[in-house]
């Protein structure tokens, strides 16, 4: 069985078809790609899996349940967690307290919601968070304020907020955009590392030679729907794609999109 | 209650409505631009009136004092766009709201500190003299301000419709960015706006003085707080809905008045408001209150 | 302690009670524009029980925090469902209903006032105001706290993360409320008479002002803000008009150059931060 599974998705804004027919499976373990030319309604389709937006039609079915109508905040209980395009940090709590924002699902209760862990010297919720903060070399930063980052640095703690809710699958969209060669080599280490521990990933984003290096499959949409899947290889062979990307804004392979 | 009773009770509240008509118009104006809840203007409604009896105490003539009102309520209306939204483009939709009530309890203060907290005696323009249609007593100073009132409004939003800067006001109310890149002048179409809004602020106190005959540092409280109630059950941002509006809060007090007594007014009036805010917060002539925010 | 000093004591005790009760809600991101009824509603309440069944002070207090609680949660579920600028509007309605519905209300005095029995003295006031702040300081050390200031700078991730925001939004709220609640009982029982008057919207909008200009991020803010709206004009010994006048361009400065208000959660970082690095020199 499937992890992640659409079905016959459909999504309308008013009139505006942005999501139309679209089917596709992600297996457990693999890393996928969603690619498209801008506007192709990837983010869309996110918030579609994430719950920010109802479907028009269609199923989501994630690990056997099916999961269209759960309430948004139920779904990353069950395990699926994202990063945002737009990087969305909190930015009036400290890098430490936003990585204990990625704690809460396994914090739930009453009890756990009123516990003065700030008053409790090493309580484990604080110990957890600087140690996955030093883990992924950002621990310099943790008692500082977000905003005062540097963007590669919010973009890391964004992914790792995330992370940190030990998440199936995990959703990242333009996890690259904006970052130069060397941290995007890095974010591809890392990605790998979350990845060899069993996380699934599935990335929208527009650096295609990225792409290549990380995903075993690409699923391509364009105008909502789905005209490619496969291999990066089989992908780049498909008329439709061709098509697709040189109405558009890019060539498919051209390493930047 | 009489058929002539009830229906003399309804001419008085379309009457108070044409005073709530202009303030809500106001503030509509200032939220359905700049999506600014603007509590200053129960503050510049006051300055107008307050700002015409003193020209008068003077012994200025009435055009000479009503033009020192306007420019007053205009004056003040423009430090607060100096002041709150120049500053907070962009932030919190709240701090402009705070900083519209910091202007409110300035402008009160200020007024309490020059001239005291009593009710000042504002001389009378006409006779007072009521006109009988029907078997309905109509007050024709209330007639004439809500002829003015209306007069005003479609001016108002013909001023929006037709004119350069009434355009760049839309523009800006569609979207300031995008109004920005198409060449609206922000900085000179926001303060206009402003202005516009003073303007009206002033008129309505004015007209509130002259029918009344009476000013005070706190005249705007009552007022303003029911334009601001009269604007969200029409809909918040819509002209016309806060002429409706005006005109049902106005009916609302009227008629609570005489069915269930002056101390009860205010449940209703204010519970009017609260409901309609729980079952449908976008008001009678609104399009939807809930945007759903874009990842 | 002088009269003068243990009157303005009280004061800033009481004003420092209804500040929390605006702070919380506003930690989370809403402006309640209608303190002052909750206040009303914990006041009228302690006042009727300890006047007409002679309950004591304490319990007619607690009764009094309840019942505004209570209303509260009534009524946060309906008006929570929208946000931002309808809330106000919708807390500034309910302050007015509730201020009018106390005009009406005959068994206790409805528009000619309701004199209160018990009298809550210096040491009543300021022990059940210190209390209030330990609970709150405790409850700004928890999870619940972190997720306020989630919810307040973006409510939709903090969904996504798992949290329940309308939940952490009605807690705050009815928290506030209830807050607000022992803040209005301390003033019946200290100032021992009620007027429907007292409770207007201008006193809502003071509080909501007085913790906005100290800041909402750290329970440091509405402290500093209470002390300054009570304080100030004493050490001015201006005329009470001039206190509002300097209060008010005091607002709109600092909303201008410092809209966060005057403690920010990064300044409080820094003087932490500052205080750990000299420990460890």
């Amino acid at each position: 069985m499937s992890l992640l599974a659409l079905d016959d998705v459909g999504k309308n804004f008013g009139g505006l078809v942005v999501v139309k027919n679209l089917s596709f499976t992600v297996e457990a373990g693999q890393r996928v790609a969603l690619i498209g030319p801008n506007g192709a309604g990837k983010s869309t389709v996110f918030n579609l899996i994430t719950g920010v937006y109802p479907l028009t039609s269609g199923r989501v079915l994630f690990d056997g349940v099916d999961i269209t109508h759960l309430p948004m905040r139920r779904r990353i209980g069950l395990g699926v967690a994202r990063s945002f395009q737009n990087i969305r940090l909190m930015g009036h709590l400290s890098v430490v307290e936003n990585i204990m924002l990625g704690q809460q699902p396994k914090a739930g209760g009453l009890a756990a919601l009123l516990t003065p862990y700030r008053l409790m010297p090493r309580h484990r919720w604080i110990e957890e968070a600087r140690a996955a903060l030093d883990e992924a070399g950002l621990g310099a930063y943790a008692d500082l304020s977000v905003d005062s980052l540097p963007y590669g640095v919010r973009k890391r703690v964004d992914l790792l907020r995330a992370v940190v809710a030990n998440p199936k699958m995990l959703l990242l969209d333009e996890p690259a955009a904006g970052l130069n060669e060397r941290e995007t080599e890095d974010l591809h280490d890392a990605l790998m590392a979350i990845a060899a521990k069993g996380v699934t990933l599935v990335v929208v984003e527009h650096d295609m030679h990225f792409v290549d290096r990380l995903c075993e499959r690409v699923v391509v949409i364009n105008f909502g729907e789905k005209i490619a899947e496969g291999t990066m290889a089989e992908v780049r062979a498909s008329p439709l794609v061709r098509e697709a990307y040189l109405g558009g804004d890019a060539t498919v392979g051209a390493g930047h999109a | 209650m009489s058929g002539a009773v009830f229906a003399q009770q309804l001419v008085n509240g379309i009457m108070l409505g044409g005073i709530y008509m202009l303030i809500a118009v106001a503030f509509t104006l200032a939220i359905g631009v700049l999506n600014f809840l603007n509590f200053s203007i129960p503050g510049i409604f006051m300055v107008g009136a307050i700002a015409t009896w003193r020209a008068l105490e003077n012994g200025w003539p009435w055009v000479g004092a009503i033009a020192a009102g306007l420019l007053a309520a205009g004056v003040a209306s423009y430090l607060v766009e100096r002041f709150t939204y120049r500053w907070m483009r962009g932030l919190d939709h709240e701090i402009p709201l705070v900083s519209s009530l910091g202007f409110l309890i300035l402008f009160e203060n200020l007024v309490l500190i020059g001239y005291g907290s009593d009710q000042q005696t504002f001389p009378a323009l006409m006779p007072d003299f009521n006109i009988r249609v029907a078997g309905l007593v109509i007050g024709t100073g209330q007639l004439i301000s809500l002829v003015l009132a209306l007069v005003l409004v479609i001016a108002a939003s013909g001023l929006l419709e037709r004119t350069r800067i009434g355009r760049g006001i839309r523009a800006v109310a569609e979207n300031a960015d995008t109004a920005t890149i198409l060449g609206v002048e922000i900085h000179r179409v926001v303060p206009a706006l402003f202005i516009l809004i003073g303007l009206l602020s002033g008129v309505s106190g004015i007209l509130f003085a002259m029918n009344y005959l009476q000013v005070s540092a706190f005249m705007g409280h009552e007022i303003g707080l029911k334009g601001i109630a009269a604007m969200v059950i029409g809909g918040m941002g819509n002209i016309w809905g806060a002429i409706l509006g005006g005109l049902l809060i106005g009916l609302i007090e009227v008629l609570s008045i005489a069915f269930f007594g002056a101390n009860r007014a205010d449940i209703c009036v204010y519970g009017a408001l609260l409901l309609l805010l729980v079952v449908r917060p976008e008001g009678l002539l609104g399009g939807s209150a809930i945007v759903r925010e874009k990842l | 302690m002088s009269g003068y000093g243990e009157a303005i004591l009280v004061m800033l005790a009481i004003n420092i009670v209804v500040a929390l009760a605006g702070y919380l809600p506003l930690a989370a991101g809403q402006l309640n524009l209608g303190i002052a009824g909750f206040m009303a509603v914990g006041g009228y309440t302690s006042a009727y029980l300890t006047s007409a069944y002679h309950l004591p002070m304490g319990v007619g207090m607690a009764a009094g925090a309840a019942a505004a609680g209570l209303l509260g949660l009534l009524v946060a579920v309906p008006v929570l469902r929208t946000s931002g600028i309808y809330l106000a509007l919708a807390t500034f309605a309910l302050g007015q209903v509730i201020q009018a519905a106390f005009l009406n209300i005959e068994a206790v005095g409805a528009a000619a006032g309701y004199p209160v029995k018990p009298y809550a003295g210096f040491t009543v006031v300021l022990s059940v105001a210190f209390g209030v702040l330990v609970a709150v300081l405790l409850l700004s050390r928890t999870r619940f706290a972190l997720l306020l200031t989630a919810t307040k700078n973006d409510p939709l991730v903090t969904e996504l993360f798992g949290v329940d925001v309308r939940a952490i939004r009605v807690a705050a709220f009815s928290l506030g409320a209830l807050i607000a609640g022992i803040g209005g009982a301390l003033y019946a029982h200290h100032y021992s008479y009620l007027e429907p008057q007292n409770f207007n919207i201008m006193l809502s909008v003071y509080i909501a002002l007085y913790v906005l200009l100290g800041g909402t991020q750290t329970v440091a803010g509405p402290i500093v803000g209470a002390a300054f709206f009570t304080l100030l004009p004493e050490l001015l010994r201006a005329g009470s008009h001039w206190r509002f006048v300097i209060f008010a361009v005091l607002i709109i400065l600092v909303m201008a150059v410092r809209p966060e208000g005057l403690i920010t959660g990064a300044l409080a970082r820094r003087l932490r931060f500052g205080k750990r690095r000299e420990a460890a020199s």
